[in-house]
């Protein structure tokens, strides 16, 4: 039997992804002020909300999702990463977020099954 | 420094100048960096709210994309549900802290040299999980270096997998400039 999911369908494309995770971004953190002790609280709600979207997507795949928060104050960050994963199926995409007070990282990884 | 050249050498010195331009794109002793980096190459750095996405490789230069694309390969099913050795986080944690370790001690916060850094650390752990050889699992390793600075910071990951094959190892490493964060997560396919 074929299979009838092809391309698209299957791909993990970057841009949509992204607007996921933006909006998770900006719905849960939006122009709220650094607090510590809400930071806890904002990096489940981001990506527990960004895990929700894409699971909605109904696409093969496996996910993990990194969040980063910061306070801004002049220090620098520098994340990486590196994969042993199938080029042609598997994806990622990272979205950087400011706003007055702190810097937010969200990483997304898409392996397909 | 030219005109001072007999013609002869002049020319030839021309000549060279002008293949170098066509083969590289770029003039004789200029600037390379052996990153990509995907934004402007000559950023200047400011000193907030400046930030660059770039590449240890480049990302364009994939072996099965273009005129060799790989044909898709049909396997004979192998009756096989489980990993034949799991992935084991106590084994790779102590790597990641290892790595971290030999690598960070004593240093001080650069970010050029950090940026650096996180690209290669990253891949090494990469290599190092890697030769543990654990069968049908996917990888991937993130390497996060920060400087200390009297901020807050919130590293936080959630996963859509299967819990009882795939897993993750972290560690995380700081001394008084800065701290760094490396995670591993496995992922199981068949």
């Amino acid at each position: 039997m074929d299979e009838f999911q092809t391309g698209e369908e299957t791909a993990f494309v970057t841009d949509e992804v992204t607007n996921i995770v933006k909006e998770a971004i900006e719905s849960t953190i939006g122009p709220n002020a650094y607090q510590h002790n809400k930071v806890n609280q904002w990096t489940s709600n981001v990506v527990e909300q960004c895990l929700n979207q894409l699971t909605k997507l109904g696409k093969p795949f496996k996910y993990i999702v990194t969040c980063v928060i910061m306070q801004k104050n002049g220090a620098g960050l520098h994340t990486a990463s590196s994969c042993f994963w199938d080029n042609g199926t598997d994806g990622s995409c990272t979205v950087r977020w400011e706003n007055k007070t702190m810097y937010c990282i969200v990483s997304v990884f898409g392996l397909a099954i | 420094m030219t005109r001072e050249l007999p013609e002869r050498e002049f020319l030839k010195y021309h000549r060279i100048q002008e293949v170098d331009r066509a083969m590289t794109g770029r003039d004789l002793g200029a600037k390379v960096s052996s990153l990509f980096d995907v934004v402007a190459l000559h950023r200047p750095l400011k000193n907030a709210g400046s930030s660059v996405i770039s590449y240890a490789c480049d990302p364009r230069h994939d072996e099965d994309v273009g005129l060799h694309r790989a044909k898709k390969v049909y396997y004979e099913n192998t009756y096989q549900l489980d990993p034949p050795s799991k992935f084991r986080a106590d084994k790779v944690r102590p790597i990641i802290e290892q790595v971290l370790q030999v690598n960070l001690e004593g240093m001080k916060y650069d970010p050029i040299e950090c940026s650096y850094l996180s690209k290669k650390l990253s891949d090494e752990i990469k290599h190092r999980v890697k030769e543990l050889n654990f069968k049908r699992y996917k990888l991937v390793c993130t390497v996060t270096i920060g400087q200390m600075h009297d901020q807050g910071v919130q590293i936080g990951s959630r996963y859509l997998w299967d819990a009882d094959r795939d897993n993750f190892a972290a560690a995380s490493f700081h001394n008084r400039h800065i701290f760094a964060d490396g995670s591993v997560y496995a992922l199981y396919y068949e």
